[in-house]
């Protein structure tokens, strides 16, 4: 039995630039240099083992033009580059993945010719950042307006959930890192950083879509954004030279000594500094690539299955396994909000009030 | 199977599409950090800091609220010591009042008893006395006609009658032999 998988290049205009198709490309390239395959798809074996690309798999955990569906969603009948129908072994049309591509708003292909490294072009992730933004907005403005106008008890259960995340990070997060006066100053900042983390988080257990929090330049940035802060606040309660000082914890040294260890122990210190923010951004960004990228895997092996009878053992394990993952990524969806928000908080504290 | 998988890595890992899980995307970064600074922005504005003031006036209204209750309570408390005391003093004054009362009750009610009897016994004893009065009256009338139609029958009989002393002595002799036998 001969199983053709398609694959359907419908980006072949960006492929020139961008790196997010490297997923689409990779089966592109490979269809070419495969003695299986053919010019419409893959052979069996090939479409099978594609499942198991690390193209593939990454494909699916990072940011793309297209936010993935499934096939009988879409429904069109897969067209290759030449604007050929692509059939199976059986000549029968083959159904198009199932693609939802996301507007171009610009219109943009290729390299921004006034920024260089930048396309700009909308993505999932973009998206995905405007949607957790949205519902951060509308659930926390109505929230306030009830807080502050009406300034009753609590009532209902919404009001109550959201109310107590909010307390919850004050109390157990800002009051004991930054101490109970300059609290309330980073509030706003902690409060953003850790719905839009857990926002991003949590929309990416929604089947389709992903968690751009597992982009290394969603992290990167809100990780950076900490940095600035805690720069800020250091410099600004010591001065730059102060705070700069103040890396190095007093010591009572020899001056031949403190020569040759103060330098060193302050380059350490600054360099650690450095390193903290950047495993910050890093934490995030692998706890949640490798959680969802297990979760392909394992759902991968469906794929790999699919033609042979052992789909049949292979898939109730592969579904339990990937229910007890996603619950697992539930958790560790808002442990990491939590533990962002926690470290930010706590390099905040101590730019404050160094050793 | 596992071969082609093996060699597509391969494939892959030499046409210079090797996936990268570390790859940065400079426009994701800049729309996420565009996107972040404008919900801080808006948020901080519209949310965060109304509902944060509104936390803070309604925690001190809440410790305002636990202050003047537990004040209140205290209140509450010395007056309710206050109000058991007097009732206790109340008590104890309506019991003295009350036993004060019974003791009058009974001293009024010895002293009516004691009255009415003493009216009791005088009433019998004048009775008695009136009886007795009456009783020797009774008794002298009798002695008197009972004399004198004796004497006069004695008189009659003797033929002679008595001189007015004789009559006097008899009188008075047969008078207290009445009395003396009575």
């Amino acid at each position: 039995m001969r199983f053709k998988v398609p694959f359907i290049n419908d980006e072949k205009d960006a492929k020139a630039n961008s790196h997010l198709d490297a997923h689409d490309e990779s089966h592109g390239s490979a269809e070419g240099h495969s003695d299986h395959a053919t010019s419409e798809g893959y052979s069996l074996d090939e479409g099978m083992a594609h499942y198991m690309d690390a193209g593939h798999l990454f494909g699916h955990v990072q940011d793309s033009y297209y936010i993935e569906l499934p096939r009988f969603l879409t429904g069109g009948s897969a067209v290759d580059e030449h604007g050929q129908l692509v059939r199976d072994a059986n000549g029968e049309p083959v159904k198009e993945a199932g693609k939802f591509k996301i507007p171009n708003l610009t219109g943009a292909t290729v390299d921004s010719p006034l920024m260089p490294g930048f396309v700009g072009r909308p993505t999932k992730f973009m998206a995905l950042e405007l949607l957790a933004a949205l519902i951060i907005a509308v659930a926390y403005i109505w929230l306030a307006r009830k807080v502050s106008l009406e300034g009753k008890a609590p009532k209902g259960k919404v009001w109550n959930f959201l109310e107590s995340i909010v307390c919850f990070i004050r109390d157990d997060i800002a009051r004991p890192t930054i101490g109970k006066q300059d609290a309330d100053r980073f509030m706003p900042f902690l409060l953003t950083l850790f719905f839009f983390v857990i926002v991003l988080n949590l929309i990416g257990m929604v089947p389709s879509l992903g968690a751009a929090t597992s982009a290394l330049a969603v992290t990167a940035v809100l990780a950076l954004i900490t940095f600035v802060i805690v720069m800020g606040v250091g410099m600004k309660k010591m001065g730059v030279v102060g705070f700069l000082k103040a890396q190095v914890p007093h010591m009572d040294l020899s001056p031949a000594l403190a020569i040759i260890l103060i330098p060193s122990i302050w380059a350490i210190e600054i360099f650690g500094l450095f390193v903290k923010h950047f495993v910050l951004a890093i934490r995030l960004f692998a706890n949640m690539f490798a959680g969802h990228l297990v979760l392909a895997v394992f759902l991968g092996f469906i794929g790999v299955t699919w033609a042979s009878w052992m789909v049949w053992a292979v898939g109730p394990v592969v579904v339990l396994v990937a229910v007890a993952l996603s619950l697992l990524e539930l958790f560790v969806a808002c442990l990491q909000a939590y533990v962002f928000t926690f470290l930010a908080a706590l390099f905040i504290g101590a730019a404050q009030h160094p050793h | 199977m596992l071969d082609s998988c093996y060699t597509r890595l391969l494939i892959l890992a030499e046409g210079g599409h090797e996936p990268d899980p570390l790859k940065f995307d400079a426009d994701l970064a800049l729309f996420t950090l565009v996107i972040f600074l404008g919900l801080l922005f808006v948020l901080g504005k519209f949310a965060w800091k109304p509902l944060i003031q509104g936390l803070n006036t309604r925690e001190e209204n809440i410790a305002n609220q636990i202050e003047s209750a537990e004040r209140a309570n205290e209140n509450a408390q010395a007056n309710l010591r206050q109000y058991e005391e007097r009732l206790a003093l109340a008590t104890d004054e309506a019991k003295a009042v009350l036993d004060e009362a019974k003791k009058d009750a009974v001293a009024v009610k010895d002293r009516i008893l004691g009255e009415a009897q003493e009216e009791a016994q005088r009433i019998r004893d004048r009775a008695l006395a009136d009886i007795e009065a009456a009783k020797n009256a009774a008794v002298r009338d009798l002695a008197e006609k009972s004399v004198d139609s004796a004497v006069s029958l004695a008189g009659s009989i003797v033929g002679r009658s008595l001189d007015k002393q004789d009559h006097d002595k008899l009188i008075e002799d047969s008078i207290s032999s009445f009395t003396d036998g009575a």
